[in-house]
């Protein structure tokens, strides 16, 4: 075979190759994702107080440090696995792991088991039970949980773009991102992009299949609170969030008096704070409005589920049309994918907090401001805090959609950061990371201020 | 239900008055699109500011993780641009953007002081301070003598050898250059050579200098700019420009054009002359990036490596030709890219 034959065979394969990697790293991820989260859910539900805090604050650290900050500390240790393919594979699929096991911590907390502990006894106590065929027992009580668990991670994990190109992944999103910049128009991206595509309507599918009732809050006694439980969230808090962040403050505290000196980000920080603010609550708002369990709410979730590259462009070509170009160099269109992007999570959360129960009904009827404080605004507001942070760390949406002049922080950031590590920028990265919290604590204090004022 | 609508309706509303007034609020600025490096460029676009009172919209590209490139997005918004002017890092974009109709020529003092290389003759766009490609190799680990990077043989262990993703950037100008001296069949047997040799294709020039910088690579294709931030932070690299087969070098200026449309003509032209003045150029060179002036500057003004850069930028290939080359080449890369 002739040389520039072996090329455009090449040419031929590398969509559906990339498409397969990133099939291959996917499932790994979610079939990772569904073995460690088991355990680890039900140790999370048992945990108590103070304790059950720290432990769902370490498990969920992970998801939303951002990629930007993850790449840039650990930027020299990613060079040095460079010459090694599988070591830089290894890295990336290691990260994107431990940031998307939270998630089906999550979701198996919404979709718990329908085998009890008496009943999974009472199969221990049969005689004769293969490993196989308890393996079978144990899938086909479990019901359609897992299969909804693992396919959402598994889209989240399919559908990544932001690390993936924060360290060179070869994976189906970057080629379609390089045809997007190779001149290629939406609709023949959109051809290209039809493998992926038939990858994540299969997934979307099978979870609409395998949807059900979300039975709400699952509480079950777990296994005892030993120190060994706590060291897998830890780990992953170490590695993902703590050992980026110390490395960022470390280098951080020679650049802080010359950022304070010309503090440039502010700007760039309101904007981010502003785009985030709007989609989360609008994305709140939605979850709240819309009737759970509807085909509507899957309508609602499944854009997001395809990822900020895909919505951003198609939402560019959107605005591009006549009718809608007068708004297109405005905030509609980012706040609009932000919060598609959000409607996800948001019905999470919502599945999780936001729906009324019998006891916020008695608390209604009995008129106990603080009950219905603990019991719907609280949850509201830690939504909304959750959601917020999501939207503020988003780069992909905002780096496409950002009208002119109104910048969110981290396309900035993402421009500086291919300079290397320096003082300035680590006080810079920090600044940006520092600023959701700060917004977040002021929030927090301010309510329970006012909550104290009316006596809840 | 019916609250649920006029909810609905008054959100929309809103929304679309919050547009309006945006939309109002922000018509009076100059908005300029700039590729490059944000880190020098905007204390240049913020001096012009400071000095003419004329607002300043920047949107900058991004090349580690690359936003939707800015030439792209131009192309889009052909129709409703609400871009004044285009500050390029590159030459051959801005061929493809004159082909398609997109900048307006305009021919000032600035275009003036340039040479004719370096502009459109209608001065659809216009050149200044440039830079070169170069070979960037690590002194530690392959030692001071520069290393011949094109003449290695097929089979050749590449695994140390970085280059950036050739699709944009100033690697499609290389690439381009070798389409149209070598063919395209020399160059596609030589990429394929490269990457079956096991080549690190990296996302940008930056992180080409970063790998070979931190060792991790041994030498690559980077541009001058690059180099000098590798050399400031006091890594073990060397340099060596990149030569053609006619021993000519690859010298790549920065361009700038005013868009078709554009809703600020006059200050479009005033800062385009700002853009291509004498004082802009020396602060270029001055700068960390040492961007060689494309037009008359005083050379005792100019730092000490600028001034060894210079004639070695004098004699670059000629960019203005290769509009087809960069066409038919850049066509080949995405069947090969994103087929």
């Amino acid at each position: 075979m002739s040389r520039v034959a072996e090329i455009a065979l090449r040419a031929v394969n590398g969509i559906a190759l990339q498409t397969t990697m990133a099939l291959g790293r996917a499932l790994f991820i979610a079939l990772l994702a569904l073995a460690v989260s088991a355990p680890l859910n039900h140790w999370l539900l048992a945990q108590r107080g103070r304790l059950r805090v720290l432990a769902w604050g370490l498990t969920l650290a992970p998801f939303f440090t951002p990629p930007l900050l993850v790449s840039y500390a650990l930027s020299k240790f990613a060079m040095a696995l460079l010459v090694s393919t599988w070591g830089h594979e290894a890295l990336y699929i290691s990260v994107l792991a431990l940031k998307l096991i939270p998630v089906a911590v999550v979701l198996r907390a919404l979709l718990p088991s329908s085998l009890s502990a008496e009943a999974w006894h009472a199969y221990r106590l049969l005689p004769g039970a293969s490993w196989w065929r308890t393996a079978q027992f144990r899938l086909r009580a479990a019901g359609h949980g897992p299969w909804i668990v693992g396919g959402l991670v598994f889209l989240l994990a399919f559908t990544d773009f932001e690390l993936a190109s924060l360290w060179s992944i070869k994976t189906w999103t970057m080629r379609v991102f390089d045809a997007q910049v190779g001149g290629y128009t939406l609709g023949a991206t959109l051809q290209l992009a039809a493998w992926p595509f038939g990858v994540q309507l299969c997934v979307l599918t099978a979870i609409a299949l395998a949807r059900r009732e979300i039975p709400g809050t699952h509480e079950e006694d777990g296994p005892p609170a030993g120190w060994l439980h706590w060291a897998y969230p830890a780990v992953s808090a170490t590695l993902v969030c703590l050992v980026p962040l110390l490395i960022v403050a470390g280098q951080a505290l020679a650049g802080i008096p010359s950022l304070l000196e010309n503090f440039v980000l502010g700007q760039e920080l309101g904007a981010s704070v502003a785009f985030a603010l709007v989609a989360a609550a609008a994305a709140t708002a939605i979850a709240l409005f819309a009737r759970p369990s509807s085909m509507a709410t899957l309508f609602l979730v499944a854009p997001g589920l395809f990822g900020a590259l895909i919505v951003s462009l198609l939402l560019l070509a959107l605005f591009q049309l006549p009718l809608l170009r007068a708004l297109y160099d405005t905030p509609l269109p980012l706040g609009l994918a932000l919060t598609l992007l959000l409607l996800p999570l948001a019905f999470l959360l919502g599945a999780l907090w936001l729906r009324p129960s019998p006891a916020l009904h008695i608390a209604r009827q009995v008129g106990s401001r603080r009950c219905v404080w603990e019991l719907a605004t609280r949850p509201r507001v830690i939504a909304g805090g959750i959601l917020f942070c999501w939207a503020y760390f988003d780069f992909t949406a905002s780096s496409i959609l950002a009208p002119n002049g109104f910048t969110p922080v981290f396309v900035r950031l993402h421009n500086l950061a291919h300079y290397g590590q320096t003082a300035v920028l680590s006080a810079m990265m920090l600044a940006a990371f520092a600023t959701p919290i700060l917004v977040l604590l002021l929030t927090g204090t301010t309510l329970r201020l006012y909550a104290r004022g009316n006596g809840r | 239900m019916r609250n649920r609508i006029a909810l609905i309706a008054l959100a929309a509303v809103l929304v679309l008055g919050l547009c309006w007034w945006w939309k109002a609020a922000h018509g009076g600025a100059l908005v300029v699109y700039c590729a490059h490096d944000a880190i020098y460029a905007e204390k240049i676009l913020r001096d012009f500011e400071k000095r003419t009172g004329t607002p300043l919209v920047i949107r900058f590209d991004t090349e580690a993780t690359k936003s939707l490139g800015l030439a792209e997005l131009l192309i889009r918004e052909k129709d409703a641009p609400r871009c004044d002017v285009f500050w390029n890092n590159e030459q051959l974009g801005m061929l493809d953007l004159q082909e398609r109709g997109i900048l307006q020529p305009y021919q000032g003092p600035g275009y003036a002081r340039i040479p004719a290389k370096y502009k459109a003759p209608d001065g659809s766009w216009t050149g200044f301070a440039a830079r070169l490609r170069v070979v960037i190799f690590n002194t530690a680990k392959i030692g001071t003598t520069p290393p011949n990077l094109i003449g290695l043989l097929p089979g050749t262990d590449m695994s140390r050898i970085a280059i950036a993703k050739p699709l944009y950037g100033t690697t499609l100008t290389h690439y381009t250059l070798l389409w149209h001296q070598w063919g395209a069949q020399k160059l596609q047997g030589w990429h394929s050579d490269w990457r079956g040799g096991g080549v690190k294709e990296l996302n940008g020039n930056a992180a080409v200098k970063d790998a070979v910088a931190d060792g991790a690579c041994f030498a690559g294709f980077t541009d001058t700019d690059d180099y000098f931030e590798a050399k400031d932070d006091g890594r073990p690299v060397a340099m060596t420009p990149v030569r053609l087969d006619d021993g000519k070098t690859i010298c790549i200026p920065n361009t700038v054009a005013i868009i078709r449309g554009a809703r600020h003509t006059r200050s479009a032209r005033k800062l385009v002359d700002f853009l291509l003045s004498e004082e802009t150029e020396l602060a270029l060179a001055s700068s960390k990036s040492r961007q060689i002036p494309l037009g008359p500057v005083p050379a005792e003004r100019l730092p000490a490596e600028v001034r060894d850069l210079a004639p070695l930028a004098g004699e670059g290939a000629d960019l203005n030709s290769l509009g087809a080359a960069r066409a038919e080449c850049l066509a080949w890369l995405k069947s090969l890219y994103a087929p």
